[in-house]
């Protein structure tokens, strides 16, 4: 397999801060920068729930490319693959605090989630009115009796996109976090992915470079999954990933279901259309129905050659929030 | 009676000892993100050496006036720069630690084997892991420890940080043959095992320049 070691990078130390410097600079209709932080560029009105986020960067266009209306309100980056710290979490908080509470909201991993609790710790010391969810939907990384041990995958789109709608008409905080929690619990997630990338500042591969094996079920900073043989075609791996994601989600026929389709990177949009159409016809064949649909690139590791399928189990009020407008400048949804 | 004499951590000692283990861990980055590899994303002794690099910057400031306070000042500087894991638990290792070491006026061993505890004690708590799980906790356990063990024998600021790096460098050795149960590395079980824990070589390398620094500034 080969691994691209050369980026058109400057200074790889530098790459996160440029990379934010870039983008707001392109989007700054949408956005800008405040104390190293992607904001708004029009905040949202006041009194209502601000939704705060905060990642280790590589996975654009998560978490940039969600703020904006219907969206977050404010992202904290952090370094490549590694959560921000709490003080950097602390100031997104303050950032988003438009007077309703704030909700931050954390996809499990584990640096992520000690970070957030000690930036929370800090919060509650300074008084600030504000809540934590903690995210999850992977089915690969813990059986189903151990779900909250479970990381956070691209199901969680499905989650950062119902509660963004729920907190932009002006549910409360309490409200916000119920849909944060309802969402989770109806999506799930599960990804695949041939080689590897090389992490820019370190110049260190995630895991073994030399391994050909196509692997289902790797996290999104390389975790390593089950190997599948060399010769599957992509039907069959469809069939195989949508077949596990149906049984953990216990979804029988006449469901209803959003499928959203990941770019980890650098799959051709002809590999992902051939996979997408495998997925709908495993869940048709059981009586599940494809009522919304995403494909593309949403969290990313770098170009890795990767996927991942992520399914949501509608209920009567998920697609209304999933239908409502949203507009950041790496998702954008007109509504319906 | 110099301060070498009355057995103290006081704040230029402390100054020196975080200035140590930055050096000792920037010297060692490359094999850290080596270890981190195999099981994490490569980038652990880049994200320790630009910690301890700040926490260096920030820790000879004029106004950290005790060993608290700079034991402090570095266990910030990892919460704002780094983040991460590995970030979080070593920033509360150091701010515990200065929090352990403030109550008293002229920090002695006993003090210091206290701060340590309650690092040790946080580290604990907010990476809600334990001994075993092949972690940094599977050094750093052992090495308070044994820093605890000599002190009660009477042991001397230098003698209780020698059987810290000892004990640290024997824990982090040990966690080849486990299988991590905590953190990122748990979901790459196989793949680590016969790999020593990049968190745990951290913190032996920590208590090797700490122990260095204290017994005449070797550097090893």
């Amino acid at each position: 397999m080969s691994i691209r070691y050369r980026r058109f990078l400057n200074d790889p130390s530098r790459a996160v801060a440029e990379m934010l410097e870039g983008y707001v600079a392109a989007h700054a209709d949408l956005i800008s920068l405040q104390d190293g932080m992607v904001v708004r560029a029009v905040p949202k009105p006041a009194g209502r729930v601000g939704l705060v986020i905060g990642n280790g960067s590589g996975h654009e266009p998560a978490m940039i490319g969600w703020v904006g209306e219907g969206l977050f309100d404010v992202n904290v980056a952090g370094p490549i693959f590694s959560s921000p710290g709490p003080s950097a979490i602390l100031t997104g908080i303050k950032a988003a605090d438009r007077g309703g509470g704030v909700l931050l909201l954390v996809s499990s991993h584990a640096g992520d989630i000690m970070n957030a609790d000690l930036a929370m710790a800090d919060a509650e010391d300074e008084g600030i009115r504000v809540e934590m969810v903690v995210l999850y939907d992977d089915i690969a990384s813990a059986p189903k009796d151990q779900i909250t041990e479970r990381r956070g995958g691209a199901g969680l789109f499905f989650v950062w996109k119902m509660v963004g709608a729920a907190a932009e008409r002006g549910d409360s905080l309490e409200e916000c976090a119920a849909v944060a929690r309802r969402a989770r619990d109806r999506s799930r997630s599960l990804s695949a992915a041939i080689g590897t990338v090389a992490h820019p500042v370190s110049g260190q591969p995630l895991g073994d470079p030399d391994d050909p094996a196509l692997s289902v079920g790797m996290g999104v900073h390389g975790e390593p999954g089950t190997r599948l043989g060399e010769d599957v075609e992509a039907d069959q791996i469809a069939e195989h990933m949508i077949c596990r994601l149906i049984d953990d989600a216990e979804l029988s026929d006449g469901d209803q279901v959003a499928l959203l389709l990941n770019n980890a990177g650098s799959v051709t949009l002809m590999e992902l259309s051939v996979l997408y159409r495998g997925a709908v016809s495993a869940l048709e064949k059981r009586g599940i129905e494809v009522v919304r649909s995403w494909i593309g690139p949403y969290a990313t590791t770098l170009d890795m050659a990767g996927f991942a399928f992520a399914i949501c189990h509608l209920d009567e009020e998920l697609p209304a929030l999933y239908d409502r407008p949203a507009r950041g400048a790496g998702f954008t949804m007109i509504g319906r | 009676m110099s301060k070498v004499d009355r057995d103290l951590v006081d704040r230029d000692l402390a100054v020196r000892l975080v200035a140590a283990a930055a050096r000792r861990v920037h010297d060692h980055q490359e094999m850290l993100s080596q270890l981190d590899a195999v099981a994490g994303d490569g980038d652990h002794g880049v994200n320790m050496s630009t910690a301890l690099g700040e926490a260096d910057r920030r820790s000879g400031k004029c106004d950290h006036v005790t060993a608290a306070e700079v034991f402090k000042a570095a266990g910030s500087a990892f919460h704002d720069t780094v983040g991460g894991a590995a970030g979080a638990l070593f920033g509360a290792f150091f701010r515990a630690m200065g929090g352990g070491l403030g109550r008293s006026a002229e920090p002695g061993p006993a003090d210091l084997v206290a701060g340590l505890e309650k690092g040790v004690a946080r580290v604990t708590r907010v990476g809600r892991s334990e001994p075993g799980q092949k972690t940094m906790l599977d050094a750093m356990a052992p090495a308070v420890s044994a820093a605890r063990t000599t002190r009660e024998a009477g042991g001397t600021l230098a003698s209780v940080l020698r059987s810290a790096a000892e004990a640290a460098r024997d824990g982090a050795g040990a966690t080849a043959a486990m299988r991590p149960s905590a953190g990122r590395a748990r979901y790459a079980s196989d793949r680590s095992l016969g790999t020593e824990d990049p968190g745990a070589n951290t913190v032996a390398l920590i208590f090797e320049a700490w122990a260095d620094e204290i017994s005449g500034g070797k550097h090893g």
